[in-house]
């Protein structure tokens, strides 16, 4: 039985134990604290405690679910000078982050013609397993996308200088070495830029059924009744390869005690350590790129069903998050400005008003946390708050967390048309596998309003907006 | 019984597999690879002309071996659509050499994206009836 103490309305202590060298808060509530699956994930982030270096506290966020190593939803700091990265703290899928695009458009204007965008944008965005896209990087154009990032994309064509301003890091990441991703990584990132993936990659229609802050909503250029376009992909295979490489050459080389081999870590000074902080931003940069590519698909898609163009259709980016990560950041650790290595894995970075990495036409609101829900309910827009600069690193949720595992989503869903339920709650997908659509129907995730009522109680992040699907497209 | 079981994991896929010998739970862990990424079996289905490719891995474990097999196995299906249909492994102390036959994935044969096996609570075990093993894929 794990040891845990409730210390606020939705905040749990975990109890110190062996080998745990910072102590470990949980952000949920009671229902989750006497779950058998959140208590697995917690057992989880005691495990992350453990890892060298770490700084002050570790933390799950209310989305928490088992993992492998780290608890998705989870974030840890580490000291850059004695600290450890890890690359199991990233996960496999580098830089798997959330764009949003707004439009000017209300619901009521593409009433009829959402079924027409779905399949639009299901026909221009390759969504499914071992779709490629329509770019073919060479060797010396991929080397230029993993320095360049988004902003490969756009000197490309793909959107729209403005389009960088609003990205976390501003699409791209310094220090990415090619030299530091294997062939084989190479290989798999060459025909895979502005494809969407599978799994619960998506791309969604919503609108904004709710605000909570008029000024924050007008600030990021939300209003009621608007169409917000709300996609989710990453890195790609080329990412996969390379958090598979490290954890291969680490094992290798690691002789740190850990109590679960996916957590292997090499210090961050060690030539290993540096590598794959290169080759992560590599991935990262990657990632953007391809997110800013389909950000111009989706905006094609509109074009050409709406006949006009998306300047017209006012489709900018409100805001790009990463939620797999690992960044060098300055945090307040026992009143000295200390350079962190934050994990975040499955949890996204919620910088407060003032922080000077946050858009200046954001700044003084705080960072735009896009946290996606399922397919049938809803998603949210918040903003970043002071507090979780103190109580998380500066991070938030990612998303709902599942709550059913795909084998008991998949039999759960058995017999029923999960697509004709979700036509009936007035949301129409299109979906290349029958079987992703049950792994990922709504009862397989939690109620993500729940999730950022408990990241609102703990002054984590804070809601602006609340989206409500009506279109999906689904690899 | 199959020689493999898929097993509750919250977010991925868990598979127990069991093989007499690291040789069959070489090929029942390819007929793995191919369940997963398909949703069938590979003996199932009309007959294809397959691809030879030699893998070769130098590990220190079996454990490792095992892993890293699977691993390729999941690059090469991303890369060039190739799935693995049989295998044909030589190993020897420290090195193998595993000759694998693939078909070419058809158009939506591809079901699942498995981005890697991992590490999380894997060993082999060993026992009087032979190797048994759970895997963790990430999905």
């Amino acid at each position: 039985m794990m040891g845990m103490k409730k210390i606020g309305r939705s905040l749990y202590e975990i109890s110190m134990e062996k080998g745990m060298r910072v102590p470990a808060y949980a952000f949920i509530d009671d229902t989750m604290a006497e779950s058998g699956e959140t208590l697995q994930a917690l057992e989880q982030i005691k495990n992350v405690a453990w890892l060298p270096g770490v700084q002050q506290f570790v933390a799950a966020m209310p989305d928490v679910h088992y993992g492998y190593g780290f608890p998705i939803g989870g974030v840890c700091a580490t000291d850059t000078r004695d600290g450890v990265i890890s690359p199991g703290g990233v996960g496999y899928d580098i830089n798997c982050g959330v764009r949003a695009i707004r439009t000017m458009l209300c619901a009521k204007d593409i009433d009829k013609r959402v079924w027409d965008l779905v399949t639009e944008l299901y026909r221009r965005v390759p969504a499914g397993v071992g779709l490629k896209g329509s770019i073919r990087l060479s060797a010396r154009e991929e080397r230029r996308v993993v320095e360049n990032g988004a902003g490969w994309a756009v000197a490309h064509g793909f959107g729209e200088d403005e389009d960088l301003l609003f990205c976390e890091d501003g699409g791209r990441l310094d220090g990415a070495d090619y030299a530091d991703v294997s062939e084989t990584a190479r290989e798999r990132g060459r025909e895979q830029l502005g494809t969407l993936g599978a799994g619960n990659h998506f791309i969604e229609l919503s609108y904004v059924s709710d605000i909570f802050d008029d000024d924050t909503a007008s600030l990021y250029g939300l209003f009621k009744g608007q169409i917000i376009v709300l996609f989710h992909t990453g890195s790609r295979g080329f990412g996969y390869q390379i958090c598979d490489d490290y954890l291969k050459m680490m094992r290798k080389e690691s002789r740190l005690e850990l109590p679960d081999p996916q957590l292997v870590s090499v210090f961050i000074g060690h030539h290993l350590g540096k590598r794959y902080m290169s080759a992560m931003r590599a991935a990262a940069n990657y990632a953007w790129a391809n997110r800013q590519i389909i950000t111009s698909l989706v905006r094609e898609g509109f074009e050409r069903v709406l006949k006009t163009s998306y300047r017209r259709l006012g489709m900018s980016v409100v805001y790009d998050v990463s939620h797999n990560i690992a960044r060098l950041e300055y945090h307040e650790v026992e009143q000295e400005r200390k350079l962190l290595c934050v994990h975040r894995k499955g949890a996204t970075r919620a910088f407060g008003p003032g922080h000077q990495d946050v858009p200046e036409m954001y700044r003084s609101a705080g960072q735009p946390v896009l946290i996606p829900g399922d397919m049938g309910r809803a998603s949210y827009i918040m903003k970043g708050t002071e507090g979780s600069m103190k109580k998380s690193f500066g991070t938030a949720c990612h998303g709902a967390g599942r709550l059913l595992s795909r084998r008991k989503a998949t039999k759960v869903a058995e017999s029923r048309d999960i697509k004709g339920e979700l036509e009936k709650l007035g949301v129409l997908v299109m979906s290349r596998s029958r079987r992703t659509l049950k792994e990922e129907m709504p009862e397989a995730y939690k109620d993500v309003s729940r999730i950022v009522d408990i990241v609102e109680q703990n002054d984590l992040a804070r809601k602006v907006a609340k989206l409500v699907p009506i279109g999906v497209v689904k690899g | 019984m199959s020689p493999f079981q898929v097993v509750d994991h919250t977010a991925d896929i868990a598979v127990v597999i069991e093989g007499d010998n690291e040789e069959q739970l070489l090929r029942e862990g390819t007929r793995v690879v191919f369940f997963l990424l398909t949703d069938s079996d590979p003996g199932r289905g009309r007959v294809q002309r397959t691809v030879k490719k030699r893998v070769k891995l130098e590990y220190r474990s079996f454990e490792e071996l095992f892993i890293d097999f699977l691993n390729r196995l999941l690059s090469l299906a991303d890369i060039y659509g190739l799935l693995p249909v049989g295998v044909a492994p030589k190993i020897k102390k420290n090195r193998a050499v595993i000759t694998v036959r693939f078909i070419h994935a058809g158009p939506c044969q591809l079901t699942r994206e498995i981005k890697a096996a991992t590490h999380h609570n894997y060993s082999v075990e060993r026992g009087p009836n032979g190797l048994l093993t759970k895997i963790t894929f990430d999905v």
